[in-house]
């Protein structure tokens, strides 16, 4: 190794060396002293927000559901089975505008838009049976609802039949 | 490579007193933290420094880090483990810091100049071997070895500190020790070639 080698190898220790050499502190073991709390901390666990969250959410949740239970006037089923001749005709109002099912009947005349229209199909729809809300998928959901909330079955054969509504409204 | 084994020092902090000053500042004493802070606080502002380049952006580092480990004294598992678990923490915050915006700007519109901190030949204290280097060399091999790319100069000025066995420096980078001899290696080599390409050396 030759000299100028050595001392450039010292010079690049030297020079880092001095580089991790800070100035006199001034009062930093003071200043950091000064700025600490009155008692250490305990650590924060991170794992306990999401259990925290959890646990707030249970607590919201059943307090919820205790409020809700004793503000009813009246369980949800028996709101359903009261109100269902009004969510049947509100179904019912809507069905003009609605193509007809496609059912096999007896005979030459089929219905178009509600209406009856003669012609030579042999497809249209019964005159008694009618285009109901049920072959239309949107209303589906009503009776998704109406089963749900546990409905007769008289209540929801209202909705398949028009002389079922008829009869429950009289 | 003589002067490369020499860098890193074997320091332990296993004694029982740290525990019991560990254990005195979880009951709230202050002072006891203190004492502590003050066994480490060197070698805390040379890691920082490592870091950050900048006296001033160390110390804040420094005091950012006793606080988090005034506050998080609790998750401290064994309380000899102090030192190492501190200087951890100073580097976290030291490496935050680096990170931040303020730092980026520094670095790369040039806000300041005192990031580009060349360490003066003439410096008191220095000992004989300093003042038996070139002045203007030592100002080239300053500036080299603070340009160097961070994956070596972080291990490289951690080592220079002698504060850290290569052990410690692996677990502060979080990369195995033999990449951690490589680079310091590595950071010596370049910025001798560098130095030699300025007609400093002996082009070896």
């Amino acid at each position: 190794m030759r000299p100028e080698s050595n001392a450039a190898d010292a010079a690049i220790d030297h020079a880092a060396r001095l580089l991790v050499t800070p100035p006199p502190d001034e009062g930093l073991l003071a200043r950091v002293v000064a700025r600490l709390p009155e008692r250490p901390g305990h650590g924060l666990r991170l794992w306990l927000i999401p259990v925290a969250s959890a646990a707030a959410l249970a607590v919201w949740l059943v307090f919820s559901l205790d409020v809700a239970s004793r503000l009813a006037p009246t369980p949800p089923a028996v709101l359903a089975a009261e109100s269902w001749p009004a969510i049947a005709s509100l179904a019912w109002s809507v069905t003009p505008v609605l193509p007809p099912a496609r059912t096999p009947v007896n005979g030459p005349s089929r219905y178009r838009r509600g209406r009856p229209v003669v012609d030579e199909g042999a497809w249209g729809l019964s005159p008694v049976s009618g285009p109901t809300p049920l072959d239309i998928g949107g209303l589906s959901t009503v009776m998704g609802v109406l089963e749900t909330l546990d409905v007769s079955p008289l209540a929801v054969e209202a909705l398949r039949s028009p002389a079922a509504l008829s009869e429950m409204k009289e | 490579m003589p002067l490369l084994s020499s860098m890193a020092a074997p320091r332990l902090s296993l004694d029982p007193e740290t525990a019991r000053l560990v254990a005195r500042a979880r009951d709230g004493e202050r002072e006891a933290f203190g004492e502590l802070l003050q066994r480490h606080l060197p070698a805390a502002r040379r890691l920082a420094l490592a870091a950050l380049g900048r006296p001033a952006d160390a110390d804040e580092a420094v005091q950012d880090a006793s606080l988090a480990a005034w506050k998080a004294l609790a998750s401290l598992e064994t309380d000899e483990a102090f030192r190492a678990w501190f200087l951890r923490i100073v580097w976290r915050k030291a490496l935050d810091r680096r990170r931040s915006l303020r730092a980026l700007l520094r670095r790369f519109v040039g806000i300041d100049d005192e990031d580009g901190r060349v360490v003066e030949p003439s410096a008191p204290g220095r000992g004989a071997e300093a003042l038996a280097i070139d002045g203007e060399m030592a100002r080239a091999a300053s500036r080299i070895v603070h340009a160097l790319p961070r994956r070596l100069r972080d291990p490289f000025l951690l080592a220079a500190s002698g504060d850290h066995r290569y052990e410690e420096i692996a677990a502060l980078l979080g990369v195995p020790v033999g990449t951690v001899k490589w680079r310091v290696s590595e950071a010596r080599r370049v910025a001798r070639e560098k130095l030699d390409r300025l007609g400093w050396g002996g082009g070896r």
